[in-house]
């Protein structure tokens, strides 16, 4: 009865046929609605719909359709029992599909198929007639041309705002960390060409100006640079040594009244303390030169000795005095109780100062004895003199060289300084231009008057001007910054100002604002500040940010 | 006694010979056997049927299922209030089937051996021995009217009878003849005076059918028919031979398994403890129809089928047989009595779960 089994499998081919039309359809009203429901939610964020979704969801949804398919399509004998109900067959087709199935075929299975067979060949497949889902259809096509046309709406005014800003700012911090690894790069070969590479781990700095990366969150952006500046800072302040220069000018300043010592004087003064260094070298006494020669290199040595030892003490005085107002004041004041590392530095490298100066005052001045001594008995010991005076001379040159040597590397600390100055102030530059975030619609937030004008277009009030010169501050108005220990006083934190220029304040109310937030940030996250004095900072600003939000 | 014994030599006779053909060994049958089967089957039904409907007027439905309860042996609980013809209806059967008739009128104080038969003091060559003395229930068709008006004990000595087809005295059993079919009645409305037939016993009928009142023109055909001076003569057409074949023949009529699930879904679903049973089965229903209820739905739908020219049982075969088949199978509970929730309207709420 191969004619029952085809038509079973004709009308099974058929319902399949019909079963795969409704889950297609159904397949693309599902799609419709996840799209209509993704671009929904795209739009509602301001967001463009982006178009890949919707083959996507296309694709997932008619795969899945075409699982669903592959597991409700129907059986052979779902078929029969279609064909059954359909035809009005009683079971005839069904039952005949059983029995075949079990191999049954003789006596009364026989007479049954006979029977079959004859029912099946008075019906037409063609009757099955595919019932097409109208609403079904109706829905899924209203809802592909809803999430088609939600497709085609543009990003929000706001959205276009802010991707403006996140390319802004990934073209600003790859700009920033180009810059920053140039200016390191030059500091780096600054530092090896002047050998001072034992005073500044430069190789630690590049390491960590090479982890900078390009984002486009300008918080993320500005909290990394904020941290590449508290930690410039910690490399700066150990690089302080500001008490000893104040030491050292005093001295100069000492220096300056007597004419053989002026010029000395000037130059520790004028802080060059590489020429005073070499300057110093004019003091030396000459063993070999005769006793008048070394009579007025003694008094000449002696002379400023006696003027930097006596300005060495006065400022060790000074020092125990304040350092013991200071301990009491530290007791009063917890905050104050931590001792900063620099100033432990600052503090000994002055020590040693006023100890080389002591030194060579009293070798100084045993040598005016001796030659005192040896005037008087110039006749009868001019022998044992000159060996006596040859030692004393040695030592006091060699107190000299100390000296010499100790200006120099003054003067190493002061070059790798200010190299590290320029390059926070390279830094803090650079991130100028994470403030001046692009504007929509022309309302350029870079006036043209400012000493920066200009864009990159309509709107875009952005400065590319690249800092060349490291460690000048470039004159662009009243640029506050909290730049920490920069010299001493009663707190070990300093508001330096920059150099007021022509410009004008050129930032909005709101880039202010950031502007402050990123020093208040950088500020609050240094281990050196006291707490009190972070304190402070964070309820001095969040002050104005309640008054601005009043107003 | 004499043709009680003449009765049961020709019943084995006649089993010899039908068991000695291809359709009844067992072995399946071939084609032309079964088609030739099937016809003399529809044949002898309708002839039988014919015969019958020359006295009775109507009750299409009754006839069909009582003649289909005797092919498959089984045996009928007529209801009906009286007058319907139910009592005429078995006379007719009984007539057209050359077989042997006896009829019991059962009362309250009708006593077991009434209906089994005795053991008997008799004198014979000079000596008083026992003999055994045949009670009515020796015969083809048994006709137990007003079988509800017996008292319980005379009821339960149909129970073996009706499913040994035994009777046993004194310790002898006693073979009844074959075929052996009981058909009862009783009256609904009635209730003064009656017994109502034990569950055990009224699970050994096959059909309980409901004798309706005829409509007006069967009225007519009614008094036309039995109004004359002659009532319509009715004939023997078939032997309990052909009786006997007709139901070993129906046996045959294949079932496909999922048919046959549907029929076992059917009789699990009226059960109220049956997870997937209605809400209104649990609720109204305080016992399902047993296993015995669906041999007999399947051997009902089997005749049911063969008589509709189909060679195969469908569903809507045992959709029609279903509810004469159960309905004194149920046991309401007493919610469902309260709220005169019928047998009849729990196994279609049944059957309509089974369809889905």
């Amino acid at each position: 009865m191969e004619h029952i089994d085809n038509f079973i499998k004709r009308v099974r081919s058929r319902l399949n046929r019909h079963l795969g039309l409704t889950v297609f359809i159904g397949s693309l009203a599902a799609g419709g609605v996840f799209t209509t429901l993704a671009a929904l939610i795209y739009i509602i964020r301001g967001y463009h719909v982006p178009l890949f979704w919707y083959p996507v969801v296309f694709t997932v949804c008619l795969f899945a359709g075409m699982c669903c398919w592959y597991f409700l399509r129907h059986s052979h004998y779902q078929a029969a029992k279609f064909t059954d109900d359909y035809f009005s067959l009683k079971d005839g087709v069904r039952s005949y599909s059983g029995f075949h199935k079990a191999g049954k075929s003789s006596g009364f299975y026989a007479l049954q198929a006979q029977q079959t067979d004859k029912a099946i060949s008075a019906i037409s497949l063609k009757s099955i007639r595919y019932k097409c889902p109208t609403c079904l259809v109706a829905l899924a096509i209203v809802l592909i041309l809803a999430s088609a046309l939600l497709g085609f709406k543009d990003d929000s005014p706001r959205i276009v705002q802010k991707r403006q800003q996140e390319q802004f700012v990934i073209e600003r911090t790859q700009l920033i960390n180009e810059q920053i690894n140039e200016i390191t790069e030059q500091i780096r070969q600054e530092l090896e060409e002047k050998k001072l590479n034992e005073v500044v781990d430069i190789n630690e700095i590049r390491q960590r100006v090479n982890e900078l990366q390009e984002t486009p969150d300008i918080k993320d952006a500005m909290r990394q640079y904020a941290q590449l500046e508290r930690e410039l800072g910690e490399v700066l302040s150990k690089l302080t040594q500001r008490q000893t220069e104040q030491l050292l000018e005093r001295m100069g300043k000492q220096l300056q009244k007597d004419d053989a010592t002026k010029a000395l004087g000037n130059q520790l003064t004028q802080k060059e303390y590489s020429s005073a260094s070499k300057e110093m070298q004019e003091f030396k006494i000459d063993p070999q030169a005769a006793m008048e020669i070394q009579k007025d290199q003694i008094e000449k040595l002696k002379a400023m000795a006696a003027r930097m030892s006596e300005e060495a003490a006065r400022s060790q005085t000074g020092t125990s005095q304040q350092s013991s107002d200071g301990q009491s004041q530290n007791n009063q004041q917890n905050n104050q109780t931590q001792k900063d590392g620099s100033q432990k530095n600052q503090q000994s490298s002055t020590d040693r100062l006023a100890q080389m100066a002591q030194q060579l005052n009293q070798s100084a001045q045993q040598m005016n004895q001796a030659m005192q001594e040896a005037i008087q008995n110039q006749a009868q010991n001019g022998q044992q003199f000159a060996g006596q005076m040859q030692q004393m001379s040695q030592n006091a040159n060699q107190n000299l060289n100390n000296l010499g040597q100790f200006l120099q590397q003054m003067s190493a600390r002061q070059q790798a300084q200010s190299m590290m100055q320029g390059m926070l102030g390279a830094l803090a530059q650079s991130q100028q231009g994470l403030g001046n975030m692009p504007c929509p619609n022309g309302s350029g937030q870079t006036p043209a008057n400012s000493p920066n004008p200009g864009g990159l277009e309509a709107g875009y009030g952005t400065s590319n001007a690249k800092n060349t010169e490291p460690g000048k501050d470039a004159p662009n108005g009243q640029i506050t910054q909290l730049q920490g220990t920069h010299g001493a006083g009663p707190s070990i934190t300093s508001s330096q100002e920059s150099a007021s220029g022509a410009g004008s304040n050129i930032g909005t109310l709101e880039r202010e604002l950031e502007e402050y937030m990123r020093q208040v940030e950088s500020f609050v996250r240094r281990e050196d500040v006291p707490e009190a004095v972070k304190a402070g900072v964070k309820a001095y600003f969040e002050n104005i940010h309640n008054i601005d939000e009043g107003n | 006694m004499t043709d009680h014994k003449q009765q049961s030599s020709a019943s084995q006779k006649d089993n010899g010979d039908t068991q000695s053909s291809g359709l009844l060994n067992g072995n399946g049958v071939e084609t032309e056997e079964a088609q030739q089967a099937a016809e003399q089957f529809r044949s002898i039904f309708n002839i039988l049927k014919a015969e019958i409907r020359k006295f009775m007027v109507g009750q299409e439905d009754v006839i069909d299922n009582v003649l289909n309860a005797i092919i498959c042996g089984g045996h009928v609980l007529l209801e009906g209030v009286p007058g319907l013809g139910k009592t005429a209806l078995v006379h007719t059967i009984a007539r057209a089937l050359h077989l042997s008739f006896k009829r019991i009128q059962f009362t309250p104080d009708l006593l077991p051996s009434d209906i089994v038969g005795s053991n008997i003091l008799i004198q014979r060559g000079g000596q008083k021995i026992f003999q055994f003395e045949p009670g009515p229930v020796f015969c083809n068709i048994l006709l137990a009217d007003e079988i509800n008006r017996a008292t319980p004990k005379t009821q339960s000595a149909l129970l073996e009878t009706m499913q040994e087809k035994n009777v046993t005295v004194s310790g002898v059993t006693h073979p009844l003849s074959k075929p052996f079919f009981v058909l009862a009645t009783q009256n609904p409305i009635e209730q003064d005076g009656t017994y109502p037939l034990p569950e055990a016993q009224l699970d050994r009928f096959f059909f309980k059918l409901h004798v309706e009142m005829p409509n007006h023109s069967e009225f007519a055909e009614i008094l036309r028919r039995t109004g004359g001076i002659t009532e319509p003569e009715i004939e023997p057409v078939a032997t309990g031979d052909e009786i006997l074949r007709m139901g070993r023949t129906v046996r045959y009529i294949p079932i496909e398994e999922g048919i046959q699930d549907y029929l076992i879904r059917v009789v699990r679903l009226t059960h109220p403890r049956d997870p997937q049973s209605p809400e209104d089965v649990k609720k109204y229903v305080r016992h399902g129809a047993s296993p015995r209820a669906a041999q007999t739905i399947l051997a009902a739908a089997r005749v049911r089928a063969l008589l509709s020219g189909r060679y195969h049982v469908a569903i809507e075969d045992i959709d029609a047989v279903s509810v004469p088949a159960m309905r004194h199978r149920l046991i309401l509970s007493f919610e469902g009595e309260a709220e005169g929730i019928t047998p009849d309207q729990i196994i279609r709420t049944v059957i309509n779960a089974a369809a889905l």
